[in-house]
């Protein structure tokens, strides 16, 4: 079970699923409300939490803490990735009859903000981002999924923080360009 | 593109990126003479930097995910400046989670109105359309100063609408942002909806949809009320069929402020009205709602089955008489609510009356905020208008589009589950272990009265299967080393089919019997990928096995041609298939991360419901499917049941479906103990209510209250009560998880640990009165948990999942770092129990891998032992000599100098969480774990 864990294996996504689903849901429902945006756990506070509840309040020694970040946004990519599709084909088939989807998608980057299907698309541009710089990937990857701030993305990956802040700079401009492109 | 192109780019761009724009192209031309494609790359890149929003990628993904779930249903179209009618569509105002509500200027009566769009989609249901039309005409008869006025409902150029009175103000719900309302303030606004309702009631317009966001007071404290008779429209005709579907994704909207008949789909009137008000001012007074829940089906079962809290324990300056009034609109059975919304009004107003010199005086968080903010706001419109209503068209409303009847099958103790149904769903097998045993009952659906079937065998009975002509039960039983078993539908003539296998089903024609190699309890107990199908003629004896990868829990379609099964698939996923009986092919039908369990085909093979947690918790959920292919023809969606955990589904040939709801919760109790002669006496009582999941609770140094926490509520929040239960108030109040709180030795503080302030949990403290929060750590590390005080008050202990305990040495200010405990490098992840009043010895307890057992370990020594006790939640008993702690269901005494061991009392089958005993030894309090499964079903058409 620890080795699943550390591996970040399908079992630990099993067990992760629900906590991140309640999560997204917790939250979807106060954006509903009009509620203040809301605050949400962190993609690590939410890996313990799915953790604490599988050993039932058991311990668990991580390799190392950097470790368990990068399996917990790892994770995360995971699970969020599986909703966007699930959701966003369905989505994407409504939307025909009222927009062309690549205007659509214009529109959404225009004003700042993702949808799924945006969300699937900047996955597999991270894949191909990953090909040619592990590293800025893994940055997007621990920022965005994993939800950690520039300062603990460079304890996790043992780099300085104006590297960081150089990747991201970098991972950004790329996956922007990425996913005008697709569109 | 190579690595190494891209590497020379990202120099490139990280160069230029810190010159001048005008001087960028010139050095990149130099930079790039010999390397065209890198060149362009880079200008790519620099382009997207500045084209990018600020904002893109700017907040985490779960945000984005979570903001497209709410706003799925939001029509994009932008309609701003068109005319439709005789309206010119100003901004939209009412831009919430579904949709639009747009300002507008009536162009033929020069007036200014809100006008609501509908969904496209809502076009595509003629009689709806005609409905809408019909019912909207209707209200706009109302004419009550409390009600806003409907002008107009039509269409124009294909878009529906709808033309209000423009109402400038605040829903309640955006006045809830600000916390409960000033009581005063709260019988104001009662009377006036009360008297809306009165005067809609009398028309003979239910609303149906009474909830904060329906409601808007304006600046000068008038309130309006939207939307009457209008949720109606949404509720399909008869001719619409069965229709379980609720919205997808199912994110809960407003269920939570809709009546027990609503949810159960029983017919609804005004006294259904009164109700939902109640839920809205018993919001509007605590702060809270009454019935609440993480999920939809947590919800529907907390109104349809559990009493709200007590106002008063959350608003202790509530009067008697107002939370009489509340209770009384709360009632589940309609007849013993207010039965008219004028009877009602008159109650509230005589509050009025009696009170309002003691209201005015009544201190609130912050007096007089309603009024005079909402005044200070008027400059800025903020109508978010009837959002709900246009949403619910949108999007569907649950329950009310349901012609589903809910009825509650079974009412026992303990667990009643593996419901089979007969064909014609008037009589149903389960199996209950209320005797000690598992055994088979039969009962008549509606009847109260359960035959044990099995009575007379002495081993495990369990998974019936009744045969589809209803003469023959087939069941697993594990009499004389355990298989497959029949019997007649009374229980007589039971005779061996198997020796091996679980969870039988039959074939349509009764000739063959489904079973799977393997046993489970629930999906994620399962290890292996072993199980297979194997089916049986029973005429001949013969078998054969399925050919799929891991099967399990079959159901055979209703022509025969394919069985359902669920599967761990690649991964330790679980699935759902279908596979051929004589073509073979499994074929999938879910592929994705939630557990996916517990297929059913329904009656007409049309469609395949299954139990999954893709919402959140398990809950039903439908696919249509092809049933001689097991191709799928659309996306899953939910059927939401109300429960907060569904379990064992099974249908009959009519449509009606029996399942199991299950609960599971922590609650408080205390028995009395006799510590002379080392018994306890009498029977545990419940302390408090059971709204609560109490894991872990604290006394006051007096005894005279304790603190809990509410572990897996929607807010995971602190509470204080009176050692008896009354007086409950929130001690926090927060979205953040507050848990294992310890009041300290001198009473002025309580720890606790919670994930505020950052997303890891670390341990703060807050004083009783709630003021004053603290946070003690600022570890990173994965999990910190449970607190305990040193006797003195000057040092904290808390569990780490990662390393050995650890000590905080509390200082007058700032955050600490916690050094590990010596000696006890070997027990990472103890978890400490209060210290004891006298010496030094602690007590844990410790999971080394093999189960959980006591832990001892001397402070001054710094000296750890393990005596070999299995037990969890060890508490010293006062004359620190002894330890109370829990095994199971059985609460132990320990005594470590004679190293023996023996039971006070056992809650078996419930388990205990933890345990403590009285200063004075003479009761002991103890939350336990109560499982309970009550079958229910439900009936399709009307």
């Amino acid at each position: 079970m620890l080795k699943a864990w550390r591996d970040g294996d399908a079992s630990a996504l099993d067990s992760l699923t629900p906590v991140v689903y309640a999560e997204l849901h917790r939250l979807a429902r106060r954006y509903m409300a009009d509620e203040r945006a809301g605050h949400v756990l962190q993609p690590s506070a939410l890996v313990n939490e799915a953790f604490a509840r599988l050993m039932h309040d058991a311990p668990v020694e991580w390799e190392s803490r950097s470790h368990f970040f990068a399996v917990s946004a790892r994770l995360m990519r995971q699970i969020l990735i599986d909703f966007a599709r699930a959701q966003s084909t369905r989505k994407r088939g409504e939307r025909v009859e009222h927009l062309d989807a690549a205007q659509a998608r214009n529109l959404a980057l225009d004003g700042g903000s993702l949808d799924l299907a945006d969300l699937v698309t900047l996955h597999e541009a991270l894949n191909r981002l990953a090909a040619l710089d592990a590293r800025q990937a893994q940055v997007v990857e621990l920022r965005f999924f994993g939800g950690l701030d520039n300062k603990e993305i460079a304890a996790v990956l043992d780099v300085s923080e104006p590297t960081v802040v150089r990747d991201w700079r970098m991972a950004r401009a790329w996956l922007y360009d990425a996913l005008q492109a697709g569109a | 593109m190579t690595p190494e192109q891209h590497r020379r780019a990202g120099e490139l761009f990280d160069q230029l990126c810190e010159i001048a724009e005008p001087q960028r192209n010139a050095y990149l031309e130099a930079a790039c003479a010999s390397d065209p494609e890198v060149r362009r790359h880079v200008a790519a890149l620099l382009a997207a930097e500045s084209r990018a929003p600020r904002d893109f990628l700017g907040e985490p993904a779960i945000h984005v995910a979570a903001r497209q779930l709410a706003a799925k249903s939001t029509d994009s179209s932008e309609l701003t400046g068109a005319i439709i009618g005789n309206y010119r569509l100003g901004p939209p105002i009412g831009a919430g989670g579904m949709g639009t509500v747009h300002e507008a200027h009536d162009i033929r009566l020069n007036r200014r109105v809100a006008v609501k769009i509908l969904p496209s989609m809502f076009a595509a249901h003629p009689d709806r359309v005609e409905r809408f039309q019909r019912e909207a005409r209707a209200a706009s008869l109302l004419n009550h100063p409390n009600i806003v006025s409907i002008y107009d409902a039509d269409q124009s150029a294909g878009q529906y609408y709808i033309a209000t009175e423009f109402v400038e103000g605040r829903t309640l719900r955006q006045m809830l942002h600000g916390g409960p309302l000033d009581l005063k303030d709260v019988l104001e606004i009662a009377v006036q909806i009360a008297s809306a309702l009165g005067a809609a009631h009398e028309a003979g317009i239910v609303h149906r949809d009474i909830k904060p966001e329906n409601v808007m007071v304006r600046p000068d404290g008038f309130v309006k009320v939207l939307d009457f008779g209008l949720a109606k429209l949404t509720e399909p005709r008869d001719s619409d069929g069965p229709n379980l579907e609720t919205r997808p994704g199912q994110v809960a909207g407003t269920l939570q402020y809709l009546s027990p008949e609503q949810v159960l789909g029983k017919p609804t009137g005004p006294r259904s009205d009164l109700f939902s008000l109640g839920t809205l001012l018993y919001e509007l007074t605590t702060g809270v709602r009454p019935f609440d829940g993480p999920t939809d089906g947590a919800v529907f079962e907390a109104i349809v089955n559990r009493l709200p809290v007590q106002p008063s324990s959350l608003r202790p300056s509530l009067q008697r008489e107002f939370e009489e009034v509340l209770l009384r609109t709360l009632e589940k059975d309609p007849e013993l609510r207010f039965q008219t919304a004028v009877d009602l009004r008159s109650a509230l107003r005589r509050l009025m009356r009696a009170s309002s010199p003691a209201a005015a005086s009544v201190p609130t968080a912050k007096p007089g905020r309603l009024l005079p903010v909402a005044l200070a706001l008027s400059g800025a419109v903020v109508a978010a208008l009837a959002i709900g209503w246009w949403a619910s068209l949108a999007a569907r409303r649950p329950l009310l589009s349901l012609p589903v009847r809910f009825e509650r099958l079974t009412d026992g103790p303990g667990e009643e589950i593996f419901p089979s149904l007969s064909a014609d769903g008037k009589q149903f097998l389960y199996s209950s272990a209320v005797r000690g045993k598992w055994d088979i009952y039969l009962q008549r659906t509606g009847g109260a009265t359960a035959v044990n079937l099995t009575a007379e065998s002495k081993d495990d009975d369990t998974q019936p299967s009744l045969s589809p002509d209803g003469t023959r039960i087939a069941f697993r039983s594990e009499r004389d080393g355990g298989g497959i078993f029949l019997m007649e539908a009374t229980g007589e003539n039971p005779t061996r089919l198997t020796r091996e296998g679980y969870l039988p089903a039959w074939s349509p024609d009764g000739k063959r019997l489904v079973y799977s190699s393997v046993n489970f309890i629930i999906p994620s107990s399962r290890l292996a990928p072993v199980s297979r199908l194997h089916v049986l003629q029973l005429a001949t004896g013969a078998e054969r096995v399925l050919d799929t990868a891991d099967a399990i829990q079959p159901n055979w379609s209703p022509h025969g041609y394919r069985i359902a099964y669920w599967g761990m698939a690649s991964g330790g996923r679980r699935d759902i298939f279908t596979v051929g009986v004589d073509s073979g092919n499994p074929t999938a039908v879910t592929h994705d991360a939630p557990t996916d369990w517990n297929p059913v085909w329904s009656p007409d093979g049309g469609a395949l419901y299954f139990i999954s947690d893709r919402g959140g918790s398990m809950n039903l959920w439908r696919v249509p499917i092809d049933e001689r292919t097991g191709r799928t023809l659309g996306e899953p969606v939910p059927v939401t049941v109300p429960a907060d955990s569904v379990e064992y589904l099974n249908f009959s040939q009519t449509g009606s479906f029996a399942f199991a709801q299950s609960r599971q919760r922590n609650n408080l109790f205390a028995v009395h103990y006799n510590p002379a002669r080392q018994t306890v006496t009498g029977e545990p009582e419940s302390i408090g209510n059971s709204a609560h999941d109490v894991t872990v609770f604290s006394f006051s140094p007096d005894e005279s209250q304790l603190v809990h926490d509410d572990v897996g509520a929607v807010t995971e929040d602190l509470w204080i009560m009176n050692r008896d239960g009354t007086a409950k108030r929130r001690l926090t109040s927060d979205p953040f998880r507050d848990r294992s709180p310890a009041w300290s030795p001198h009473g002025d503080q309580i720890a606790f640990f919670s994930d505020r302030g950052g997303g890891m949990y670390n341990v703060w403290t807050i004083r009783p009165d709630g003021s004053d929060p603290r946070q003690l750590t600022a570890v990173t590390s994965p999990v910190i948990n449970r607190p305990v005080w040193s006797a003195d008050g000057t040092r904290i202990l808390v569990t780490r999942h990662q390393g050995p305990p650890a000590i905080i040495d509390l200082k007058p200010q700032g955050t600490v770092e916690p050094h590990s405990l010596p000696g006890l490098d070997a027990y990472p992840g103890a978890i400490f129990s209060p210290w004891p009043s006298h010496g030094d010895l602690l007590v844990a307890e410790w999971n080394g891998g093999s189960g959980w057992e006591l832990l001892f370990y001397d402070v001054s020594r710094r000296v750890a032992h393990l005596p070999g006790v299995k037990g969890r939640r060890p508490e010293w008993m006062p004359d620190s000599r002894q330890v109370v702690f829990g095994r199971g269901g059985k609460c132990m005494l320990y005594d470590p100098d004679s190293r023996r061991e023996s039971e006070l009392f056992s809650v078996a089958p419930n388990t205990l969480y933890s345990i403590h005993p009285s200063r004075d030894a003479r009761r002991i309090y103890f939350s336990q774990t109560i499982r309970d499964a009550d079958l229910w079903i439900g009936h399709m058409g009307n």
